[in-house]
């Protein structure tokens, strides 16, 4: 009888636990961004090779451009009313800025979509 | 009696579950470059090609003043107990209410450039109040100086 209660209270608690997982846009490749050349590449031959930017930034007669791919990773589980979230969310990001010619003139990568995890609320995933 | 209160606890405990919900809702949103980072940048006045060799790519760019660049950094690492309350008034709709008793805000880093792309500015706080603080504001229109008021029109050039 224990054991059956045991096993009803496991299976109710596993039936609320979930993961989900979301993504913005395509992975970025690293390849293709050092693929470009700082002060040769032009903002058409960018467009080329990475594709339309997420978001074009005007500074003044410059601009950036900006390339991303997020993941969210969320976990959790709910006993009865009470919920325990966590939601991790990391980007590959990618900034390039261009003169007033349109040449490439600066390049900023981050690459931490990978990192994102499930976890609970108390882990740490630093 | 005993029965009827143990039914009707079980129904209060059903009727509660679907209208009222509490949480914990932690949250992760990106990475924030160390303190001692960025503190190496108040030397020397860096280009925007150092910084983002270091930093790697901000979390946003815009236009500071005379067009110059100005970049953010920061990351976000929040936990907060949130209760929901939904009352079903029909089939279809429901009427809901949510409180956080903490805001979540993001903080970092704001690096301003001048126009020569040399580093000139550095603070640290909340990055919207900072980029509310720096963002290039557009130019006064003329036109909004007299509402209605048509362009190449003046009051002393009626007939």
């Amino acid at each position: 009888m224990r054991q059956l209660f045991i096993a009803a209270l496991v299976a109710g608690l596993l039936s609320s636990c979930f993961i989900s997982r979301e993504r913005s846009n395509e992975p970025l490749q690293k390849s293709r961004i050092d693929s470009l050349a700082i002060g040769t590449s032009t903002a058409t031959e960018v467009a080329q090779t990475l594709g339309a930017p997420t978001e074009v930034v005007q500074l003044g007669k410059r601009s950036a451009w900006r390339y991303d791919f997020t993941t969210t990773k969320t976990s959790g589980f709910t006993i009865i009313i009470i919920s325990f979230l966590n939601a991790d969310r990391r980007s590959d990001r990618c900034w390039l800025f261009f003169d007033e010619s349109s040449v490439l003139r600066h390049v900023g990568t981050t690459l931490d979509a990978d990192d994102t995890r499930y976890a609970m609320p108390w882990q740490d995933v630093d | 009696m005993s029965r009827v209160a143990a039914i009707l606890g079980a129904s209060c405990a059903a009727s509660l579950a679907s209208c009222i919900q509490f949480s914990y809702h932690r949250e992760i949103i990106e990475n924030q470059p160390a303190a001692r980072e960025v503190d190496a940048f108040a030397v020397g006045r860096p280009s925007l090609s150092e910084v983002l060799n270091v930093l790697g790519a901000p979390i946003d760019v815009f236009e500071g003043a005379d067009g110059a660049p100005a970049v953010t950094y920061g990351g976000l690492r929040s936990g907060a107990w949130l209760w929901n309350f939904s009352l079903p008034l029909s089939d279809y709709t429901s009427a809901s209410f949510s409180y956080t008793d903490t805001s979540a805000r993001t903080r970092g880093f704001i690096l301003i450039f001048d126009t020569n792309e040399r580093l000139a500015i550095v603070r640290e706080g909340l990055l919207g109040d900072l980029r509310e603080e720096f963002m290039r504001r557009p130019p006064a229109s003329v036109d909004g100086d007299v509402p209605g008021a048509v362009p190449g029109t003046a009051e002393g050039d009626q007939p």
